[in-house]
């Protein structure tokens, strides 16, 4: 496999990739993917191998510098290109048509070569070559929009999710259609062009909530919830925040139970009264019960009588908790500069196992003269470097 | 509404089962892959409706005595007035798929899935673990009929470990996985994450699937999958785990801001559109917003120059990159007044001309309407029997030899009870209706 895609989502797509087996080249720009450039840093300066952001989407790759600005760098990333299986990119059409590396170009010329791309707006339509940014990708695709929309308010400024979530859903939706283009290619023979949209996969992961705006004039009226949700919501315990969620009659009796059955809760058969019917009220004195306990307390006792319920977690919180760390999520690797710690693993265990045989993301250029030696000639990779074609 | 926006409209039969889904008019990745579906609510739905757009065969478990809740109700909206077949949230994430009505709990339906299992390549749930084991409908009891079987379980926390037994939902899956705690205003409490986690954690689901099946075309060997949905939005997010271990300390909530660049906000707008784009058939927003970021001075001083705010560009509290940082409360309200009487749709139009990136903030019909939604292809028409033509979206990926087509809405309950089990499974009528005399197919 060879990339050219730099930031989030290419590299994880390619990442997923990589970490599953396949031989994966990363090329990069003399100065570098420009995750690795994105703060925060593992260092408190600047550090061009210590960018979580970078260390994060990058492992099991080896990192060859081209330039692609120079003819003989070009020459050498359409050799390897053409050797891959597949060839991820995040390039637009038109810096692939200025590599010489267009799609359909390279569709006629290597049949059996996936060609992935995750580009902001797709290969092809009007918005091809608009300049973006995560932010207004976000808001661009109603991703923005959906997580204002699921706090209940339908005003208010729309609001990106946090971490770099959105960027993800590139990298989700890619990994996806690669792995299906190469079950495609084992059964047929032949490459094909993968064109996501990142726009489209944020898109996707609010289709229901899209398609009830559109085709039926948005949500129904329903009664304002404390939270954001008819049937649970946001509750702050004493030592933070908690999700509950309650929308089955025995999650609800589950809920009502680990408050210690209170009398409001019932009508005068004894029988438990409808959420919905009971409104604010209800809503109170959940308040007021979980705010006596931590979310610790109120999360067993939720889940112990089948209520579904999450405390917040911060990400140190997850890394610690022993549900993560008994399934073996996180694998520590060591990391020539900056220091060892705990990466996220695919979200699966295969019969019983992780799959965790993964190298740390790679030293920019480390391997830029064994990968491109073949294809330097009359060079050799020193005389390269010196030309400033590898680096 | 009676066209779509690209010509293709889907629509199935009226009455009793409607036999095949009609043909792709190309094979997918998956075709000929036959798939038992067993999830229900939101995630699992929609990864299962990931393969069935790459081909396969899905045939979806359901039961008038556990109906799947997504055809009655949704988290966020509450109780749906329609009835079963109704259900908008249901018919979109499990477009492309069968329908066959099983009561699990009775001997009959189980030999029915064991049947199955036999003709399958794959398996798909969402039960909390151990359910399906305890009817006797587990991987290691498929895997009795059928050694070759892939069988995902996407679980809320996963199959092993001492939560195993615990349940949840979208919104708890972001809360467990600490992208709950990194959403929101920095000076605001975490947000409640909706839906879109469910289809995150369906989208991993259906990638271990196809990782499963490539496993299998290469080995032949089938295998047991343990996917964890809240591990699936943990993996969203591995860079806040590197911040954890590497800087000492947890990220922080950032709203739409960020750590380097400003201007980089959403901004209130007079309107979504320029007052002519406005008919009385209009179905997008009136009020608008727009999404503004500027890397670098170059992106600066462009904002400045098409946005009238020309005498910004002097003044030194915005003149690097770092005082507009610094200053960035000051700088928001002076862009609103600017922004606060322009159209958002037109004006990011205008400011991406000029190189700055920019996006109207868009939702539901406004994004149906957009040119370059429209330019890709657009929506395609559904029309569930029950209800009323629907325009959905098409899947978050082209596929330029394989494309995903949507053959079919969502079925009725129970659509394609007969069909699977006379067709697919050959059971002759005296079968049949000794199943249903048992209840097994209720």
């Amino acid at each position: 496999m060879v990339e050219l895609a730099e930031e989030i989502a290419g590299p994880f797509a390619a990442r997923m990739l990589a970490d599953a087996g396949a031989e994966t080249i990363k090329i990069e720009p003399p100065r570098g993917d420009a995750a690795r450039r994105m703060a925060p840093f593992a260092e408190p300066s600047p550090h061009r191998e210590t960018s979580t952001s970078w260390l994060a989407y990058n492992t099991s790759k080896r990192s060859v510098v081209l330039d692609l600005e120079s003819a003989s760098g070009r020459r050498v990333l359409r050799e390897l290109v053409g050797l891959a299986d597949v060839f991820v990119t995040d390039r637009t059409p038109r810096q692939l048509a200025e590599l010489d590396l267009s799609p359909d170009d390279l569709r006629e010329r290597h049949p059996r070569l996936i060609i992935a791309a995750v580009t902001p707006f797709g290969l092809v339509g009007s918005a091809a070559e608009w300049p973006s940014t995560p932010l207004t990708r976000a808001h661009a695709s109603g991703s923005a929009a959906g997580v204002r929309r699921n706090l209940g308010a339908n005003t208010g400024a729309p609001l990106m999710a946090g971490a770099k979530v959105h960027e993800a859903d590139g990298g989700t939706a890619l990994a996806l259609a690669t792995w299906s283009a190469l079950i495609a290619r084992e059964r047929f023979g032949h490459g094909q062009i993968v064109d996501v949209a990142s726009t489209e996969a944020m898109m996707n992961m609010d289709r229901v909530d899209i398609s009830i705006a559109h085709n039926d004039g948005g949500p129904p009226a329903r009664p304002p919830t404390k939270g954001g949700s008819a049937f649970g919501g946001r509750l702050e315990c004493s030592d933070g925040h908690l999700i509950a969620v309650t929308p089955q009659s025995h999650q609800w009796a589950g809920l009502i139970t680990a408050m210690g059955d209170p009398d409001w809760a019932y009508d005068s058969n004894g029988d438990l009264i409808d959420r919905l019917e009971l409104g604010e009220d209800a809503a109170d004195a959940i308040e007021q019960w979980a705010s006596a306990h931590t979310r610790d307390e109120v999360f067993r006792a939720l889940q112990t009588n089948s209520a579904p319920a999450g405390p917040v977690l911060r990400p140190s919180e997850v890394m610690d908790s022993e549900q993560m760390q008994v399934r073996e999520f996180f694998d520590l690797l060591e990391h020539p500069v900056a220091e060892s710690a705990r990466y996220p693993q695919f979200a699966a265990r295969w019969n019983g196992a992780r799959r965790s045989a993964r190298t740390p993301a790679p030293m920019l250029g480390s391997s830029s003269a064994d990968v491109t030696r073949p294809f330097l000639a009359p060079w050799n990779p020193a005389q390269a470097r010196r030309a400033g074609v590898i680096g | 509404m009676t066209t779509t926006s690209n010509g293709q409209t889907t629509q199935n039969g009226q009455n009793g089962h409607r036999g095949l889904l009609p043909p792709a008019t190309r094979p997918g990745p998956l075709s000929g892959k036959r798939i038992i579906d067993f999830t229900w609510a939101w995630a699992g739905p929609y990864g299962a409706m990931q393969l069935a757009l790459l081909g396969a065969e899905l045939i979806k478990i359901e039961s008038a005595t556990r109906i799947d809740h997504s055809r009655q109700r949704s988290l966020a909206m509450g109780s749906f007035k329609g009835g079963v077949n109704q259900a908008p949230m249901f018919n979109e994430v499990n477009l492309n798929k069968h329908s066959i009505q099983l009561n699990l709990k009775t001997e009959g339906a189980k030999q029915v899935i064991r049947d199955l299992a036999a003709t399958a390549d794959g398996a798909i749930d969402n039960f909390r673990p151990g359910i399906l084991e305890k009817l006797g409908l587990g991987y290691e009891d498929l895997r009795a009929v059928n050694p070759e079987i892939v069988m995902v379980s996407a679980s809320a926390l996963g199959a092993t470990g001492p939560e195993r037994n615990y349940t949840g939902y979208a919104p708890t899956f972001a809360a467990l996985s600490g992208l709950s705690y990194l959403s929101g205003e920095p000076e605001e409490p975490p947000v409640m994450m909706g839906g879109s986690i469910d289809l995150r954690a369906g989208t991993t689901a259906a990638m271990a699937m196809l990782a499963g099946f490539h496993y299998h075309a290469r080995t032949g060997r089938g295998q047991f999958i343990d996917a964890s949905s809240s591990e699936a939005i943990g993996m969203h997010i591995a860079e806040e785990f590197l911040h954890v271990d590497l800087l000492g300390r947890d990220g922080d909530r950032l709203g739409n801001g960020h750590r380097a660049y400003a201007p980089h906000d959403v901004f209130r707008c007079a309107s979504m559109r320029a007052p002519e784009a406005y008919s009385d058939e209009h179905k997008g927003a009136r009020s608008g917003w727009i999404a503004i970021a500027c890397r670098s001075d170059q992106e600066w001083q462009a904002l400045c120059e098409c946005s009238g705010l020309e005498h910004l560009r002097s003044d030194p509290r915005f003149r690097t990159g770092l005082r507009r940082w610094k200053h960035r409360e000051e700088l928001k309200p002076m862009i609103e007044a600017w922004t606060s009487e322009q159209p958002a749709v037109e004006t990011a139009e205008t400011l991406r001309a000029a190189g700055v990136p920019a996006a109207a903030s868009v939702w539901g019909s406004d994004i149906h309407h957009s040119e370059n939604f429209q330019s890709r292809g657009g929506a395609v028409g559904v029309r569930p029997p029950e209800t009323h033509l629907r325009q959905v979206l098409p899947p978050p990926w082209k596929l330029s030899e394989t494309p995903a087509e949507i053959v079919s809405p969502a079925p009725r309950l129970g659509e394609d009870t007969d069909f699977v089990l006379s067709r697919m499974l050959g059971y002759d009528q005296d079968k049949i209706d000794a199943l249903a005399q048992e209840g097994a197919l209720e």
